[in-house]
């Protein structure tokens, strides 16, 4: 007679892919669930402005200028008599819009010129590691401060004359910005990316592609970026903090965002003189929004890093 | 080694040449001396006589002159430390700089000091007690160090220390906003000298220490977790004396090379503190001079950033290889 052990492990496992596996260990995060339901929250809140706002962002009045937090104005007044949550709201908007853009657009060209530095080697490679070299000889900050006085004259810059619509964007006020920040913000994609290539291109499974005879683009595009993603997205996220906080630096200097335009940044430049009176609210709430914003980022950062590579996690 | 150090910082020329091209080129760019003579103007003046007058400016600004020819002759200055005349002040631009740079050096040096110190103390602290609720609570805390913007901590801080404080306390203010010193007084072994200097170094160095502390920390578990300090541990060597004799020592090296390039960002906070608390150093006058169009004195400050960082960069490889001997250079 002969018994059929069943195997409890065996019959109970199913396949599990890659991604499934990630997708587990992200959303167990608890720091990492929590940023991404914040920053969530305030993006939908900021970008669906138009449909909850009670006032109008430009609405000026005398008689309420500076009021504190009421239940009329849950953030108070400004001193144009402004209502501050709607205010901060709007600047948002601009703040999130800029550092989302920056974050893809800096993470696309840096993934792009890592890898080809990566895989092709030789005198490409030594060329574009020079040219990281190059941006990274001066902190971001002082070459986006030299940038910054074009930008803030606005009109007349770069491709300002390329009419209101280049390829399928629509060029706003705040484009310049933008690709400045963009300018300054890829380098540590570029070697990161670089160095997982080099790492990448001796395994055996692009051997074998290439003995199967597939090109360089089609080994780049389907073998060796997919096994970058996990730094990429990790590089996504935290570059999203670094573009938010460096355009509210550049604002607070006076040489980002312009008026009538405003930005969390702006915002605070705007209310430092307050310092020491009982308007100094208005320094607080712009504040906390970065703090929330950039906390919130840097935690899903985190979840993910550990998600993708769970031997890396930081105890 | 010495052979992997001449190739480094000979490597570092071309880079630094071709890096201060392009920051001549863009600095140039960016500003037109003869831009506020062009605009329009009421009255009746003589269409020859702007021109006359923006060809007067070209010329003692130089930039009447191709742009490779300018950067010739400011680049050949430079090396020589001659950054030429300042356009808005009738100073040369290095006497400028050189009288900035004091302010700068102090909140630079006690910066270092006062991070590096820091960070080591807290990472050690929140490795040996790990798991517990001051580890955690420096953790949060570094958490939001790192994710606050410096500029509003800095106002915050004003607000805090300078009214709110006080205020609740009855008392003076103790800490200042405005400066190094007050009016009249100098030296740096004086508490007025303090009052002035609290604020500024927390600003530059808030988000420093909170970054370097996780480093130090995180790098303390790896050593204390190693076979060597167990086996220290194991033989009977007192704990403080494992701590600080075989394991400090070890986790310290990846820190120190961490720190020689961080000092980069600490050029970059450098502006902000500078423009916010009103000490007349390197970064304000380069904020100042960016406003005002005063272009030699903007490169030259960009010039200097970038020579420093080379230069630290440099340092953290050298003290990479002489701290950590298991590290070959080639």
């Amino acid at each position: 007679m002969t018994a059929v052990i069943e195997d409890p492990i065996v019959t109970s496992a199913k396949p599990r892919s890659q991604w499934l596996l990630f997708r587990r260990r992200f959303v167990r995060h608890i720091a990492a669930m929590i940023g991404l339901g914040t920053l969530t929250l305030l993006v939908v809140v900021c970008f669906a402005a138009d449909l909850w706002v009670f006032y109008d962002p430009k609405l000026t009045s005398i008689l309420e200028a500076g009021e504190g937090p009421s239940m009329a104005h849950w953030f108070g007044t400004d001193d144009n008599g402004r209502d501050y949550l709607t205010r901060i709201a709007y600047a948002g908007q601009l703040s999130l819009r800029i550092g989302f853009a920056v974050a893809f657009i800096s993470t696309f060209v840096g993934a792009s010129l890592g890898s080809i530095a990566g895989w092709f080697g030789g005198w490409v490679d030594e060329l574009i590691t020079r040219v990281v070299d190059l941006f990274l000889i001066v902190p971001a900050i002082v070459f986006l401060a030299v940038i910054g006085r074009k930008i803030s004259e606005a009109e007349a810059f770069l491709w300002w004359d390329l009419g209101d619509e280049f390829l399928f964007y629509t060029i706003d006020r705040d484009t310049p910005i933008i690709f400045a920040l963009a300018m300054f913000g890829w380098m540590q994609v570029a070697r990161v990316t670089r160095a997982q290539v080099l790492s990448l291109k001796e395994k055996e499974f692009v051997e074998a592609a290439r003995a199967a005879g597939a090109s360089s683009t089609r080994i780049i595009v389907r073998h060796i970026l997919p096994n970058c993603v996990g730094v990429l997205m990790v590089n996504l996220t935290l570059s999203i903090a670094g573009a938010i906080v460096a355009e509210s630096t550049l604002s607070f200097l006076g040489l980002g965002v312009q008026e009538p335009q405003t930005s969390w940044g702006k915002m605070i430049a705007d209310a430092k003189g307050f310092i020491g009176t009982e308007k100094v609210f208005m320094l607080y709430f712009p504040g906390l929004m970065l703090l929330l914003v950039v906390l919130s980022v840097n935690f899903i950062g985190d979840g993910l890093r550990d998600a993708f590579d769970p031997r890396s996690k930081q105890e | 080694m010495l052979a992997f150090f001449i190739r480094r910082t000979l490597y570092s020329i071309p880079v630094l040449l071709v890096g201060s091209f392009l920051v001549f080129a863009m600095v140039s760019a960016t500003f037109d001396p003869t831009d506020d003579l062009r605009g329009p103007r009421g009255g009746n003046v003589d269409a020859a006589e702007i021109e006359r007058v923006i060809q007067a400016e070209r010329e003692r600004t130089g930039t009447d002159r191709p742009l490779v020819e300018q950067y010739a002759s400011w680049i050949g200055g430079a090396v020589r430390l001659d950054f030429g005349d300042s356009w808005e002040t009738r100073d040369t631009v290095g006497s400028r700089l050189w009288r900035a740079f004091g302010n700068t050096l102090q909140l630079i040096g006690w910066g270092i000091l006062i991070s590096a110190v820091l960070s080591v103390a807290i990472g050690v602290y929140s490795a040996v007690r790990q798991y517990t609720i001051s580890d955690y609570l420096l953790t949060g805390l570094s958490y939001i160090g790192i994710a606050m913007p410096p500029f509003w901590f800095a106002l915050l801080a004003s607000q805090f220390m300078i009214f709110t404080l006080p205020n609740l306390l009855g008392t003076d203010k103790f800490l200042f906003i405005s400066g190094l010193h007050s009016p009249g007084k100098s030296g740096i072994f004086n508490l007025d000298y303090l009052q002035h200097l609290v604020l500024p170094v927390a600003t530059l160095t808030v988000q420093i220490i909170a970054s370097w502390s996780r480093f130090q920390r995180a790098s303390m578990l790896e050593v204390l977790s190693s076979d060597y300090v167990r086996t220290a541990r194991a033989k009977g060597v007192p704990r403080r004396q494992v701590l600080y004799r075989h394991a400090l020592r070890n986790a310290l090296i990846p820190l120190v090379t961490v720190m020689a390039i961080d000092i980069g960002l600490l050029f970059g906070g450098l502006i902000i503190t500078e423009q916010i608390f009103s000490i007349p150093g390197m970064g304000r006058l380069f904020i100042g001079s960016l406003l005002d169009g005063d272009n030699p004195v903007v490169a030259a400050y960009v010039l200097l950033t970038a020579v420093f960082i080379v230069i630290f960069n440099l340092i953290a490889d050298f003290m990479y290889s002489v701290l950590d001997p298991r590290i070959r250079l080639s």
